[in-house]
């Protein structure tokens, strides 16, 4: 994979179509394989920025995904090219049983059922949770749950990922195996988190948003995350 | 282990859950209408009604204490039709007259719900979605009737854990507090609904949910065994239909 995974232009964000902006002039892109963390304080408009560009929320000024301006008619394609993790990863738990759900992806990309199964146990065992598979979703913990909903984001070896608050509630070794994981992956991805020590184990490269506003795009936030102190 | 009320898919163990998961929900609905049909005040439908049930429960075999709620469920909602007895105008009669209009709802229901329960418990929310993407209904109804099922389950499992959170708050043990927390639960719950709805179909929408519709998984295995209880259900229908209009009413 090379080139840009997700640009955004002077790109606003708004939850209402008329409503005020929630963020205001965003620009920045990330590229194939680079791991960004998107840091604020909470209410900062992190999660509206994630939910922004894949079209949940309205959006002025230019948004692109691996290349495709996200709009009306590209919606469905540019989400294909995104793997998303909710900060409730329950939410998007859609289907009965593990395997199911995390097979579910590549089902709806026409693939045969056996295939699908196959590339979705082997997603789960990368992950660790091959034991995991036929459980029924409401028997696991929040961690397994997180686990669950990666692995159903992961499966279709998305270019982009875009994962919100991904070590909430997370047990140190779970944490642990989390920043393994996400460390070995191809994808490029757009962490927002405010776990600081989670964010600089995992990503290189630090973006700041305060009050609607981008005010930090570097390697080294340190000043300006000892003012949340 | 303890039976949670969304636990109740897919519990029962008897021998019809060795057959496909679309003839045990096709067999469910079939003797579903057939109780709903059945003339039951007259003695071959109440006959067959009472076999009907029997053979399906002997079938599912479900653990008895769900049958037990389920029975007591059915005495709670139904047995009150025969409170309003006296309401009924002079037309309908006195004696064994009046009282048949609340007998044939009580055995409707009771029958009806029994059954439906039962073939709630015979299949578990994986076979349910192979059973409704095999069979020939619109992609969305499928896919809205699975989201209910999906999601009714966690709001039980949410409510449980809020009534939790509401005793431990405050509201001690006791029929008292059970009654408080009950009447409180629709105001911290329908918020939370709410809410919860709107993430949902946010989660929906990325993940492609409503494009191309919910898929089989598993492949579907016929065998004899499904063929001969699909008969006997449309058999047991027919002659229900039949008796029902043979002695119209």
């Amino acid at each position: 994979m090379t080139g840009t995974v997700l640009a955004l232009r002077q790109a606003s964000i708004f939850h209402e179509a008329d409503g005020p902006a929630v963020l205001e002039g965003i620009s920045f892109s990330i590229q194939a394989g680079e791991r960004v963390a998107l840091l604020g304080l909470n209410g900062s408009g992190k999660t509206s920025l994630l939910m922004g560009c894949v079209g949940l929320l309205f959006h002025r000024g230019e948004v692109e995904i691996a290349g495709i301006a996200l709009g009306r008619q590209t919606l469905a394609q540019v989400r294909r090219q995104v793997g998303f993790l909710f900060n409730v990863p329950e939410d998007q738990l859609l289907l009965p049983r593990v395997i199911e759900d995390v097979a579910f992806g590549l089902l709806q990309r026409g693939l045969a059922a056996e295939e699908a199964r196959r590339q979705a146990e082997r997603v789960l065992q990368e992950l660790g949770i091959s034991r995991l598979a036929g459980q029924p979703l409401h028997h696991l913990s929040h961690g397994q749950k997180l686990r669950v909903a990666l692995a159903g984001a992961l499966v279709t070896r998305p270019q982009l990922l875009l994962l919100d608050e991904p070590s909430a509630g997370l047990d140190p070794p779970g944490r642990r195996r989390l920043v393994e994981l996400l460390c070995r992956l191809e994808a490029g991805m757009l962490v927002a988190t405010h776990d600081i020590d989670f964010a600089r184990q995992v990503c290189r490269r630090f973006l700041v948003l305060d009050r609607g506003q981008l005010v930090y795009d570097g390697d080294e936030p340190g000043p300006l995350l000892e003012s949340w102190k | 282990m303890r039976l949670v009320w969304h636990d109740i898919w897919g519990c029962a163990r008897g021998p019809v859950m060795r057959l496909a998961p679309r003839t045990r929900l096709l067999a469910g609905a079939g003797l579903f209408v057939s109780c709903l049909t059945l003339p039951v005040l007259e003695r071959y439908g109440w006959l067959l009604l009472v076999g009907l049930v029997l053979s399906w429960l002997l079938l599912c075999r479900p653990p008895a204490r769900m049958l037990l709620r389920t029975t007591l469920l059915g005495l709670v909602l139904l047995l009150p039709y025969f409170l309003l007895l006296p309401l009924l105008p002079s037309s309908a009669g006195t004696g064994w007259r009046a009282l048949s209009v609340p007998t044939r709802v009580f055995l409707h229901g009771m029958s009806g719900l029994l059954v439906s329960v039962t073939t709630v418990m015979a299949l578990t929310a994986s076979d349910l979605r192979e059973a409704l993407v095999r069979l020939p209904l619109p992609r969305l109804v499928v896919a809205i009737l699975l989201q209910i099922v999906q999601q009714t389950s966690k709001l039980l499992y949410e409510s449980g854990r809020m009534a939790a959170a509401m005793s431990v708050r405050g509201a001690s043990r006791g029929p008292t507090a059970a009654w408080r927390i009950l009447f409180s639960l629709p105001r911290s719950w329908l918020p939370r609904v709410l809410d919860r709805s709107d993430r949902v179909a946010a989660a929906m929408e990325v993940r492609g949910y409503d494009q191309a519709g919910v898929r089989p998984m598993l492949p579907m295995k016929q065998r004899v065994g499904d063929l001969l209880l699909l008969l006997a259900v449309m058999l047991v229908l027919v002659l229900a239909v039949y008796l029902r209009l043979e002695t119209g009413r």
